[in-house]
């Protein structure tokens, strides 16, 4: 279960609004790289690892994801605050503020909504581990993109801590992904789906019967 | 794994000027400690306000959060449960410091009789 500690993970004190960059970095609150669909996706997939330490990356992963979701909605929050609806549209924020006022919606910066579809969880932790790793690179990537049309030190601190950030998870994945072939027959990894079959691999000429 | 904890960086927080040490926080807290074992008591001046007590315990937090992640992946690594203690014990003495002035961070360490877990300022309205 989760409590709540109130503060940030990292502080975010922006003394300048900017609702143009707001667009673009709200894509790391709601879009298809973004901490929501980190969060989701880790905290999803734990269920399915057959083994603690897995379970143990995904929960923990997932639990500082949702503490980046607040740093990126307090980044949104600090850089939208305080305009007026003219300086909003004239910053091109108009049409996220006609549904949204100066409120915190999770969508891409191209405007679509959050959805399950941005992320899997398959049930199989080889697949999984593998999304996992993906998924990181992506967030990087974006927080890159991010950081080449940012100029605003507030803004820039918080956002090179993220991207850190996912370059660390990346790697505690792949740690977990080799914790995890380091359990299963090196000789096929693939030979059955430690989360789901219980008994050991079905010889290929019965079909999966008894 | 890392011991650096540069992560943090430079903050230049609470709406100061960027702090002119640039080594990492973690960095200057952990230095001897690691030695003796035992979390050191923040006694510098800067340290006693609101913001410098915040980041103590966000620099604290930060290197037992990072422990945390490289535990799961190495959980038989002596050195890295030795890191994660200190940094504990680190992260402990400074919400305990802050909250006495400061309020409560989390619900449970409401005392007093006023419910001031509803207070202002919250954590993304920046300032602290």
């Amino acid at each position: 279960m989760w409590r709540y500690e109130k503060r940030l993970q990292f502080p975010v004190n922006i003394k300048e609004p900017n609702a143009e960059i707001a667009r673009y970095i709200i894509s790391q609150y709601g879009g298809p790289d973004g901490e929501m669909g980190a969060s989701m996706r880790y905290l999803s997939q734990r269920y399915a690892m057959p083994y603690g330490e897995q379970k143990a990356v995904l929960t923990d992963i997932g639990t500082e994801e949702l503490a980046h979701l607040e740093m990126i909605a307090a980044i949104v929050h600090q850089l939208t605050r305080n305009l007026s609806a003219e300086e909003l549209s004239k910053q091109g924020f108009g049409a996220y503020y006609i549904d949204h006022t100066a409120g915190i919606w999770p969508q891409a910066a191209g405007g679509v909504p959050f959805n399950a579809c941005e992320f899997q969880s398959k049930g199989d932790p080889i697949t999984d581990l593998f999304e996992d790793m993906a998924a990181e690179q992506k967030a990087r990537t974006t927080y890159d993109n991010i950081l080449r049309v940012v100029k605003d030190p507030d803004v820039c601190e918080p956002i090179r801590f993220l991207r850190k950030r996912e370059i660390i998870h990346f790697q505690r994945f792949g740690e977990a992904l080799r914790g995890l072939q380091d359990r299963l027959d090196s000789r096929n990894f693939y030979a059955f789906n430690p989360s789901f079959d219980r008994k050991q691999p079905v010889p290929a000429d019965t079909c999966g019967g008894k | 794994m890392n011991m650096n904890n540069r992560n943090m960086g430079e903050n230049p927080s609470c709406g100061m000027q960027p702090v002119q040490n640039t080594q990492p926080m973690p960095e200057r807290m952990y230095a001897g400690n690691m030695r003796r074992g035992q979390p050191m008591m923040g006694s510098r001046a800067a340290y006693q306000t609101r913001c410098g007590l915040m980041r103590q315990i966000n620099e604290a937090s930060f290197a037992m959060d990072d422990a945390q992640l490289f535990l799961d992946t190495h959980p038989d690594n002596a050195a890295a449960m030795q890191y994660f203690r200190n940094a504990a014990a680190m992260r402990r003495n400074a919400m305990d410091a802050y909250q006495r002035q400061f309020g409560p961070l989390m619900a449970d360490e409401v005392t007093g009789r006023d419910w001031n877990w509803v207070a202002d300022p919250w954590p993304w309205e920046g300032g602290i």
